[in-house]
This record gives structure tokens, sequence and C-alpha cells, in this order.
């Protein structure tokens, strides 16, 4: 297997840890975009200085959370949404959650199978279309504070649900 | 259990409802709590998976981030078993049925499996759309390694192993190699290009090999095109390589390895190799040209006189320190690798929208003028004067030929040939003209330098051009004539124009990133306009 062979299959495993991180701390999603691809070049770059021995997950958050606040550090046009400190207490978050099986597309597949259709009706509208609550509202003919709370309930239910799921059949 | 406010705070984060007064609160709380940070991360995880999965950039069935395929394993594996048994039952049938000399074979033929990866070695790949022929004669299924050309009017889109599509432009020459135990499919492209959407498969990358470089991807959407420089070189761009390779990159990344270099890509960036001008091994012998130095031709546009007055640039007698520093200027400038890019991609790139020659052209005009600055700071005033003199007189040359032509009896405009035969007669004399009055205007040692400069022009055009580019494409080239045996018999005597696409019949959106598949940006919700008060949750699920 060559370098960027090894590369690639790692960074790909990490890659929704990196876009949730980024997710967090960066508001715009065009920004989002911008500095994921950002902290993928970066960490190719940086990719002779990995240590084998310890996780790649690990290693490329904390090249990803230096780059951000790097980056963002003094730019008042781009403002992080979270504080220097609380960046660095969400990537001891996801350290601590690395330690255990993460659950993955498998599991989120199998909870959203699981979901009435008129769910994931509303969870295509706000995530496949990204559609904003006010279209989503008129759609179901609902406020859009009521669009609001049922997408927390999803979360917060598809959240428990893969939980479930990864207890049940292992880290998917 | 998370208390209500910190969920909320999350959940409100996430939906970009948060406030700036709730976004410090959920600050100061994930700080603080280990319990919240912890609350915090799973959901932007769930919430970062959700939309992975269903803007369809990663499934379980095209694992990535964190996901351990097990199941998707198995699940292939019973698959790839049907598949095998599917390929030894009805292969041998098709094989002597339907399949021609050519590698054409039925389109409902079974997938199979090679190195794990199905694809289809056995039975071909179907062409989805477009026409492709293979040694010449027109088919619907392409094998592994059969030589492959694009034909007709409009790209052809074939499909490669592991689900990857390849949308290939007009005249593109390749050879789809099978899967090997590192790769889910290689595709050799001899010429031409097209885009290519190759599904996230974290174990098996999808290369492109070309003569300048390879590509290689584990998943993306990108594009890769392989141009002939042959006779595209001018006064703006000269080309080291006969091919040039041009990448970019529509979502994903790719890994490219060029002689010399390995750089990554990602999404909305491309770039282009090969494109790299001419090294000057010795500077000292070098002599820049005449467009560089501030000859003008018609028009006062900046042009390369040594064309027309061989070894005008060496009578500026210009010490091998200026030699450098105007090496360097245009490096900055016009050999910038940005405006190469830019040129080459209008000058190569036969679906070049008008948009894109234009922004070329600007940057090239704007190079020429930093240059001209530039250069104006390393020549003495001798120099510039001498430069501004020659100007004048080979353009008093010009006039004089150009007035006595047009009282000549010009031959009719219909007889092409005696047309030809007369300006390029009226040319070599305004060139011998301009001569004549530059030489007269020099002292004895510009003399002397101007025909030495000439002798080593002339030695340098009589040499024999690129042999060992020529060397070097030898096998590219045999290869891509292989590609057109049958059909193209007599390629050498077509006009270049022939292997080039139909521009006009390019659709422009191929080049494009496809924009409906990006994802709209999250337009912030008014809150302004939302309502408190919950009167049709019970609507919603």
């Amino acid at each position: 297997m060559t370098e960027q062979e090894d590369f690639l299959r790692q960074f790909l495993r990490c890659e929704a840890d990196l876009r949730a991180l980024v997710g967090a701390v960066v508001r715009d999603v065009h920004v989002r975009e911008d500095v994921y691809q950002e902290i993928a070049l970066t960490l190719w770059q940086h990719f002779d200085r990995y240590d084998p021995s310890r996780p790649f997950g690990a290693w490329a958050r904390g090249v990803a959370a230096k780059k951000l606040l790097e980056r963002f550090s003094g730019d008042r046009r781009l403002p992080l949404v979270l504080s220097p400190d609380a960046i660095l207490k969400l990537v001891e978050a996801a350290d601590r959650s690395e330690s255990q099986p993460a659950p993955g597309f498998e599991a989120l597949e199998h909870c959203l199978g699981k979901l009435p259709e008129k769910s994931r009706r509303l969870l295509t509208l706000r995530y496949s279309q990204a559609q904003p609550l006010a279209a989503i509202a008129a759609e179901f003919r609902a406020t859009q504070t009521a669009v609001y709370q049922a997408l927390s309930r999803l979360r917060r239910r598809l959240r428990d649900c893969m939980q479930q799921y990864l207890a049940a059949h292992g880290g998917v | 259990m998370l208390d209500d406010r910190s969920e909320d705070l999350i959940q409100r984060h996430l939906e970009h409802l948060a406030t700036a007064a709730d976004l410090a609160e959920l600050d100061r709380l994930v700080s603080e709590r280990s319990e919240v940070a912890d609350a915090l991360w799973e959901a932007v995880r769930v919430d970062t998976l959700l939309t992975l999965h269903l803007q369809g950039i990663v499934s379980a069935e095209t694992p990535a981030a964190g996901l351990k395929p097990y199941g998707v394993q198995w699940r292939r594996l019973v698959w790839a078993i049907a598949a095998t048994a599917a390929v030894l039952l009805v292969a041998p049938i098709l094989w002597w049925s339907l399949q021609g000399p050519t590698g054409k074979v039925a389109r409902d033929a079974v997938p199979s499996v090679r190195h794990g990866v199905p694809g289809y070695g056995v039975t071909g790949h179907p062409v989805v759309s477009g026409a492709v022929e293979v040694e010449g004669t027109r088919a619907t299924r392409v094998l592994d390694d059969a030589p492959l050309r694009v034909v007709g009017d409009r790209p052809a889109v074939i499909e490669l192993a592991g689900g990857t599509r390849a949308e290939l432009a007009v005249s593109t020459a390749a050879v789809i190699r099978p899967p090997d135990n590192r790769s889910r499919q290689v595709l050799e492209l001899l010429e031409g290009g097209g885009r290519f959407r190759v599904p996230r498969q974290a174990d098996r990358p999808f290369r492109i090999e070309t003569c300048s470089g390879s590509v290689t991807t584990l998943g993306t959407d990108f594009e890769v095109n392989l141009w002939s420089t042959e006779g595209k070189g001018d006064q703006d761009m000269s080309f080291r390589s006969m091919f040039v390779l041009a990448v970019a990159v529509v979502t994903g990344m790719v890994h490219v390895e060029v002689p010399g270099q390995t750089l990554v890509l990602s999404a909305g960036s491309q770039k282009v190799f090969g494109a790299e001008p001419e090294k000057q091994k010795d500077p000292g012998k070098w002599l820049p040209s005449g467009d560089m130095l501030g000859f003008t031709g018609k028009g006062g546009e900046p042009f390369a006189l040594e064309r027309s007055v061989p070894g005008v640039a060496g009578a500026l007698e210009l010490t091998s320190e200026q030699k450098q520093k105007i090496g360097a200027a245009a490096a900055e400038t016009i050999q910038s690798e940005k405006v190469r890019a830019a040129v080459v991609l209008a000058k190569l790139n036969p679906n070049a929208t008008q948009l894109q020659k234009e922004e070329a052209q600007k940057l090239v005009a704007e190079a020429r003028g930093k240059l001209r600055q530039l250069v104006g700071t390393i020549l003495t005033d001798e120099q510039k004067k001498l430069v501004a003199d020659i100007n004048t007189a080979a353009e008093q040359a010009r006039r004089e030929v150009s007035e006595s032509a047009q009282a000549e009896q010009a031959p009719d405009k219909h007889d092409e040939p005696a047309t030809k035969r007369w300006r390029k007669e009226v040319h070599q004399r305004m060139d011998a003209l301009m001569q004549k009055r530059i030489v007269a205007m020099l002292n004895p040692a510009q003399q002397a330098a101007f025909e030495q400069a000439a002798a080593a022009q002339a030695a340098a055009e009589k040499a024999p051009k690129g042999q060992l580019k020529e060397q070097d494409k030898t096998k590219q080239l045999d290869a891509v004539k292989q590609t057109d045996a049958v059909k193209r018999p007599d390629k050498d005597k077509q006009p270049d124009k022939a292997k080039q696409p139909d521009k006009a019949k390019q659709p422009d959106k191929a080049k494009q990133p496809d924009k409906a598949k990006q994802p709209d940006k999250v337009k912030q919700p008014d809150k302004a306009k939302q309502p408190d008060k919950v009167k049709q949750a019970d609507k919603l699920p």
C-alpha cells in the first residue's frame, strides 16, 4: 500500500468526525467546506509526522483543532461559534468517544428505516434538500417552532436508537 | 442524563437558531462540564452523519467515517458468490453466441468479480450512452485491455467496476485495465479525458494513468483531461511536454502523481501539469524573447521580433545578470503557474468557454504589463533607447513595404496558392528591409553581438526539435494509433481538428461542476418570524 492509499484510507474513516468538529464551530456552510478542505490538505502535508502507533482520528482532530484556531483567531468576519477552550473540550469529548465503537452509517440506516414516513420526509427536507425551517413548516402546515421541536426529537431518537443498535451489533 | 437547558442549547445550535447569548452559555457549559461536551459531540456527529447520508455523499454501502463494514463485507461476499455463479453458468453461452471479434456483447450480461471488486472483466463494461469504437468497430460493451475511442458528437458514458461512471469526451482514447489487488479499476487515458464519478470505497482506489502522471482516488467526482500540445505553442505559450494533464476536482479529493511532484487536490481546485515553461539550462547563453524586452510588432503589440529579424535581442548586449533578472521577471509574470494554467485551459481545452478565453487574455495582458514594468527597471537607458529605435525602424520598414505592396498588382484573391506565395514574398521583403535598417543603426560591437545571436538562433532552429520528447511520446502515440488502427488507418493524413471533439456540440455542463448536486446553502430561518406557540406540533413526527 502506498503512503497515499494509507492516508486516504485512514482519512476517510474519520471524515465524519472531522466534518462534525468543523460543523460544531463554524457557522457558515460554505466556509465549513473550505475549512474542511484546508484541514484535509494540512493532514496530507503533515502525514509524515503522524505516529502510526497512535489513533489516526485523534491526531487528525488535533491538527484540525489547531487549524481552526489558527485560521479564525482574530477574524471578526468569521468568528468561531465556540471559544478555543470549548473547542479543546469538544476534541477531548471526541477522543473519549473513540475509546468505544461509534455508531456509523449502518446504524443510521437501520434507525432511519424504523422511522415513520413522515419523519423521514422531514429529515429529507432538512438534510437532503437543505430547506429552511420556514419552507418545511409551510409544507407540513405547522409552525417553525413545531418543526424545530420535531427535528430535535428526531435527532435525539436517532441518537438513542443508534446507541442501542451499536450495543446489540457491535461497532457499525 | 443531560439537563433540558443544555439539550435545548445544543439543538438550537444545530438548527442555527442560537443567539449570541445562547452560544456564550453553551460555550461556558461545554468548557466547564464534560457531559455537555460529550453531548454536543454526539449531537454534531449524528447531525453530520445525517447530512452525509441523506445528501448521498456516504452510505453504508460506501464505507467511510468510522464505519466498520462487517455487514457490508458480508453482503458483498454473498453478492459476489451469486454473481460469480451466474457468470460461470451464463458466460460461456454469451461468450460464444454474442461476442464479436471486437468484444461486443449483449447489454444484459452479468458483471464479474475480480480481486473482490464487482467488475465487467468477462462481459465487458457497458456503454451506457454515446458511441464507442473498439478497433474501429462500434461496441456496446468494452472488454478490459481493449483500446477504445469515443466517436460521434457527444460524450460516451461507460460503467466501470465498483459503480464508477466515466463520461468520456469525444475522441478520447483509453484502455480499461482490470482490477488488481490494489485498485478497483485502472483507466489508462491515452488522449482526451472526461468526468469520473467514483463511489466511495475506502479500501479500493480508482486510478487514472496517463503518460504525464496518475490520478488516484477512493471516491469522488472529478475531471481529468490529457491534451496534446502538438502545434498549439505560440508567443504566449510554448510547451515543454507533448501532453498537458489537467485535473479538476468537483467533490472530495484526489492524489496526483506527476514526475517530481505528488500532491492532493481537493474539491473546487484544478491544476494543470506539464505546462511549465522551457527550462533555461545556461542563463548566460539564454536570450529573452523580443516580446519580453519590449519589441513590438504590427499595431504596437508585444512581438518576438527575432522571428522576423533573427538575433535582434543580441544587439542589446544584455549582461548575464540582466538575463537572469529578466528570466525571473518572466517567471513571476507571464510564465507564472496561474497565467500558464489559464492559457493552457483556453488554448488546449476544446470545450473552453468564451469567458475562460477572455479571462486568459486578461491575465496575459496584466502579466505582460507587469513584465514591461519590471524589464523597464532592468534595462539601461541606452538599451531602452535602442529598443525604441529598433521598434521605430521596424515599423518604418513595415509601412514602406506594405505601401509598395499595395501599389503592386496583387494576384486574384480567389487564386489561393498565388495569394499565399505573394503574401510570403511581401513578408520576406519586409523582414529583409527591417533587418537592413536595424543593422544600419547598430555600432560595431552591437553588430557583432547581433550576428552571434543570429547564428545561435539559426543553429537552434536547425537542431532536431524535441528529439527527447518524441522518444518519450513514442509509446503514447503508438498506443493512441493502436486505437485508430482500423478506424483511421490514414490518421497522419487527417487534419488535426479531426481528433478534437466538436466544440460546438459539446455540452458546456460536462465541464462544469454539477451545481444541482451541490448542497444548497442552508438558509438561516428568520427568527423574528418564528411564533413561540407550538400550535400544530402534533402534526409533526
